[in-house]
């Protein structure tokens, strides 16, 4: 798995993930994703990469949402595949990690 | 369509887990088998054996998990054996779903996505390994 942290306007961190989500892809994105998290600042998960997802990742984006909520920032997963975000929705997460479409929606979010 | 069945064995690391996605894919890929269907197969297996690794209790440094893959007429069967303690993953109660991030436990859903995209779920052990066998409907 592939992870790439750039910022995301004045808005805070875009995190772009590539590959697979499972238990290798956890491993690696843990300790980057923890550092940037712990920042605070809102926060834009490109998923769009993302071809696979197990609950072992979903354990490391909620960790991070867990973090950013402890500030004033806002958690997102940007424009996750289909069948990630039924993934997402099965795992009652659609509510607690907001998935946005577009780079547009999700600074009205963040602006919101 | 042919009845086609693979069988491979793997060892008891985040690399063989890895391993074992792979090989999966490739199997899909051989068959012509569904996205869809190939997908859940592999999240079903992926949740089996983190479950495997996080949770079973060791019996020998040979553990291991055999994974085999059946293709159906209307989707695939999977047979799931780990040579660790006996545990039954189907009977461990479902976590309640949280209302805040805030109040989230980062951990156990993996059982909840092995029973939403597994049908005909069943677990044995036969005195060598747990035995957990599913289908994914295409």
């Amino acid at each position: 798995m592939e992870i790439r942290i750039s910022e995301f306007g004045n808005h805070g961190k875009k995190v772009t993930l590539v590959g697979k989500l499972d238990i290798a892809g956890a491993e690696s994105i843990d300790l980057p994703l923890a550092t940037v998290a712990g920042t605070r600042q809102s926060i834009v998960v490109d998923m769009m990469g993302v071809d696979f997802i197990a609950s072992i990742g979903i354990r490391h984006l909620v960790m991070a949402a867990k973090a950013v909520a402890r500030g004033d920032g806002k958690f997102l997963l940007l424009n996750p595949t289909p069948l990630v975000t039924e993934v997402l929705i099965t795992a009652g997460l659609q509510e607690l990690l907001p998935i946005v479409r577009s780079e547009d929606e999700a600074l009205a979010v963040l602006a919101g | 369509m042919a009845d086609d069945v693979e069988t491979r064995r793997f060892g008891m690391s985040c690399s063989d887990v890895a391993a074992i996605d792979d090989w999966l894919e490739r199997v899909g890929a051989r068959w012509g088998a569904s996205e869809r269907t190939m997908f859940s197969a592999r999240l079903c297996v992926a949740e089996l054996a983190a479950n495997t690794l996080e949770h079973g209790m060791a019996r020998t440094s040979a553990d291991h998990i055999v994974v085999t893959v059946r293709r159906l007429c209307g989707g695939v069967a999977v047979e799931y054996l780990d040579s660790r303690a006996p545990f039954d993953p189907t009977g461990v109660p479902v976590p309640a779903r949280a209302e805040s991030i805030e109040s989230a436990d980062p951990t156990g859903r993996g059982l909840t996505l092995l029973r939403a995209y597994a049908r005909d779920l069943t677990y044995s052990h036969d005195g060598t390994y747990n035995r957990v066998m599913l289908t994914i409907s295409s």
